[in-house]
């Protein structure tokens, strides 16, 4: 049963509003032996405004540097967590690595000098990111830093639920709408490549009342066409 | 951490199993599943499960399996004993794996974009360790194995678009299809991928042909269920 594992990762699961979030994020982090975190969730789907929320405690000093920099192209830990599934442990060597000696040094004055920060990349164009700070060297020791990191990859399994649900609901609530029997008929026969007059005479209507339910699918699932409608509900698993 | 170097699937099962064996189980059986929509999975896996327990390749079993229902919903690995199926009605099922040796495990999965997915879960002959320190630390490390082992099976066990280099799909057609799919017309296409309308509907008109399909629509849905676009 999931009641084996330590409480201090799955008190976040119960977690309904920000601020709870936001404590129970705060809780972990400094139980790991870090003093910041951001806690980020994202939402990218294409031809779409990428949506960012997040809850951090980042110093209001820090905010406006971290507000060009968390995101923005040249950083190393950002670029890492964009691309790849697996978390990076960095210090000042991945910054200077990378040319970007001079953001370390930046940053460095308001504690961010070594941190472990990992992304899930998730269906639907969602994503969770957190990352964890301090001022302090990271263990030498690799089994500690291994035990550090495997920690908040299993928090980071358990907070993005909460992180998604509370930060982007609107994402969550994408409900699936209801559709007809007729309008899912229509669409099953025009996915084998059947024209509306064709679909009106395997279903014994007019080809007028064909392109009626079809376009009345079209309208349901907020698709430009009868064809985007379709691939939308393959997508949700009304046709198959 | 480890970081995994693995050219190929005999040399993934080594590293697995050999993870399994540091967190203290003995089975494993690690998955890349891929959706395909309007068609069946594709599975592709590494295991070291014995041959004798036959049936739990079976998918119809594997169906009501409360942990492989677990995994199917959440992001969030499970601990599971006797207790997990005895609670889902299925001590038989539990009675029957237990003789070959999956007592007891843990499970999780990663739901990745694109329609794909990971599962891995570590199963052995004895009881889940008693003491919860000790049982939060071998959940945290396969967790983070997991987003290691991840990325090395993604590469090596999904066949990448082996169906489009088959039926000769170019990359400009398949981006053709895909931007078709958002419900882009043959212009939009063209002013996506900066090229001429002309040129758009050549593209589509050739992968029409090449999936066998009576327009670029029956193309998508065609290249869909294939797998070929997502």
């Amino acid at each position: 049963m999931s009641l084996r594992i330590d409480d201090r990762f799955k008190a976040i699961l119960g977690a309904t509003d920000r601020e709870t979030l936001l404590t129970e994020v705060l809780r972990f982090t400094r139980h790991l032996g870090f003093t910041t975190v951001n806690a980020t969730a994202v939402h990218d789907q294409p031809l779409d405004d990428v949506q960012f929320a997040w809850v951090s405690n980042t110093p209001s000093a820090y905010a406006q540097l971290a507000d060009d920099v968390l995101y923005a192209k040249g950083d190393p830990v950002a670029q890492h967590c964009r691309h790849r599934g697996v978390p990076i442990v960095w210090d000042q060597s991945t910054y200077a690595t990378a040319g970007h000696g001079a953001r370390w040094e930046a940053q460095a004055q308001f504690g961010y000098c070594t941190g472990i920060a990992l992304a899930l990349h998730m269906p639907r164009g969602q994503h969770f990111f957190i990352g964890v700070d301090r001022d302090q060297r990271l263990p030498s020791d690799g089994e500690e830093l291994s035990r550090l990191t495997a920690d908040l990859q299993l928090f980071a399994a358990h907070a993005q639920e909460a992180a998604l649900r509370i930060l982007l609901p609107q994402v969550i609530e994408l409900a699936c709408p209801e559709l007809t029997v007729r309008e899912l008929e229509c669409l099953r026969w025009t996915m084998e490549g059947k024209s509306a007059w064709e679909v009106g005479r395997i279903l014994s209507i007019s080809e007028q009342t064909a392109v009626r339910h079809l376009n009345n699918a079209t309208k349901k699932l907020d698709c430009v066409n009868k064809h985007h409608a379709i691939v939308k509900a393959m997508r949700f698993g009304l046709i198959s | 951490m480890r970081m995994l170097d693995v050219g190929e699937k005999s040399n993934l099962l080594i590293e697995v199993v050999r993870f399994t064996r540091h967190i203290g189980f003995d089975l494993v059986n690690a998955m890349v599943v891929v959706d395909r929509l309007g068609s069946q999975s594709l599975f592709n896996r590494v295991d070291n499960i014995p041959r004798s327990y036959e049936d739990w390749t079976n998918h119809e079993t594997r169906a009501g399996d409360p942990v492989m229902q677990h995994c199917k919903r959440a992001s969030m690995p499970i601990c599971w004993d006797r207790h997990t199926y005895a609670s889902a009605g299925l001590d038989h099922r539990w009675e029957m794996q237990a003789q070959h040796g999956l007592r007891s495990g843990v499970a999780l999965a990663n739901h990745l974009p694109e329609g794909r997915h990971f599962f891995i879960g570590v199963d052995r002959d004895g009881p889940l360790p008693s003491d919860q320190e000790e049982a939060t630390r071998v959940v945290a490390e396969l967790q983070l194995f997991a987003a290691v082992a991840q990325e090395v099976a993604l590469g090596l066990l999904v066949p990448e678009a082996d169906g489009a280099i088959a039926l000769g799909l170019t990359k400009r057609e398949l981006e053709c299809l895909r931007w078709t799919m958002e419900g882009k017309t043959a212009w939009e296409v063209g002013c996506i991928l900066s090229i001429s309308e002309q040129t758009a509907v050549r593209h589509l008109n050739n992968a029409t042909k090449k999936l066998d399909c009576v327009n670029k629509h029956h193309a998508v849905v065609k290249a869909l269920r294939m797998g070929l676009v997502r």
